[in-house]
């Protein structure tokens, strides 16, 4: 007795399969035009900013933000009441350097 | 803090540029970043705008994966429901405990309307009406059937849910909201709100309060100052 998928043959089974695989949407495509730092990493530098600063921490907040000189860090500009800071934070949350700008 | 958004230019721009529904207004300058997708065929990544948007939810039934809701770490000191929008790569983080965060795709505002700030939930509404104002209608007659108010439902631009942005106890004419265009998720669309599509901006409404601290950052957008 021949089963469904012997009946069909293999020329149908290809289709079938083709026929899925059009509509799977691909998988990671998407980037943003210019490289900015996570969100997280921003906010780290903004809360160790308003520490160090002694600044109220709802005052200070990322303004931009860049791929650093050395790879796997960010270099953050974070907003101050009074002036500016420049943080530079690597990509697992360590806060290499910051300096009012 | 240099770059604010006065109440000027905020009620200027009030009605200009509302074609999308989106009850905001923005700053003279904002952030020139945007989304760009990865053309398999050219081999080479290409703007994602609104028509590459409209050709890939038609083709795909959904947006790109990065803009479905997802679990995601994120190290930060904000409390557990703590709203944070990262306007240039398009994602809202609502942080979760143990350093992780829900994250779901949203539309900002296009050149000229985006803003940062920390605000905060002061008002929100299930299917909210929408009136288009003055200027709208005075350029787009169509509009002015809705003078005195689109009724809320599936067609109503602000979508399934609205989040009204308030800062210092004033509304700030910012929200989050739904939309009536799910394809528009990932792109520099609004006049300065935030947009999701109605299934995330329902799972966000139900898990925010009012007083919900919201963060938006976005590279080089003035700085929200009040209205």
């Amino acid at each position: 007795m021949l089963k469904p998928l012997q009946v069909l043959g293999a020329p149908a089974l290809l289709l079938l399969v083709a026929a899925c695989a059009s509509t799977a949407p691909p998988a990671a495509t998407i980037r943003s035009s210019a490289l900015t730092a996570p969100a997280d990493l921003q906010l780290l530098c903004a809360g160790e900013a308003a520490t160090r600063f002694s600044v109220a921490a709802d005052k200070v907040l990322p303004s931009a933000s860049r791929p650093g000189t050395v790879a796997g860090t960010f270099e953050v500009d974070v907003r101050l009441p009074i002036g500016g800071a420049r943080c530079i934070i690597d990509d697992k949350g360590s806060i290499v350097s910051l300096e009012r700008s | 803090m240099s770059g604010g958004v006065s109440r000027r230019r905020l009620l200027a721009l009030a009605g200009a540029g509302l074609a999308a529904g989106l009850v905001g207004a923005g700053p003279a300058r904002a952030q020139a970043v945007y989304s760009q997708i990865y053309d398999a065929k050219r081999k080479k990544w290409i703007d994602y705008d609104p028509s590459r948007a409209q050709q890939y939810y038609q083709a795909y039934g959904s947006v790109p994966a990065e803009f479905k809701r997802q679990l995601v770490p994120f190290r930060t000191a904000e409390k557990p429901g703590t709203i944070i929008i990262d306007g240039d790569r398009h994602f809202l983080y609502l942080v979760q405990p143990d350093f992780k965060a829900i994250r779901y795709g949203i539309g900002v505002g296009r050149d000229g309307f985006g803003w940062a700030g920390i605000v905060s939930i002061g008002r929100m509404v299930e299917w909210p009406s929408w009136t288009p104002p003055p200027e709208m209608i005075a350029r787009d007659p169509r509009s002015a059937q809705w003078a005195n108010g689109m009724p809320g439902g599936p067609d109503n631009p602000l979508g399934a849910r609205a989040m009204y942005l308030y800062e210092g106890g004033k509304d700030t004419i910012y929200r989050i909201h739904g939309t009536a265009e799910p394809w528009s998720i990932g792109l520099n669309i609004s006049s300065g709100c935030i947009r999701l599509n109605n299934d995330d901006v329902t799972d966000l409404y139900s898990r925010v309060a009012i007083k919900t601290k919201v963060i938006v950052l976005m590279s080089g957008a003035a700085l929200y100052r009040g209205v």
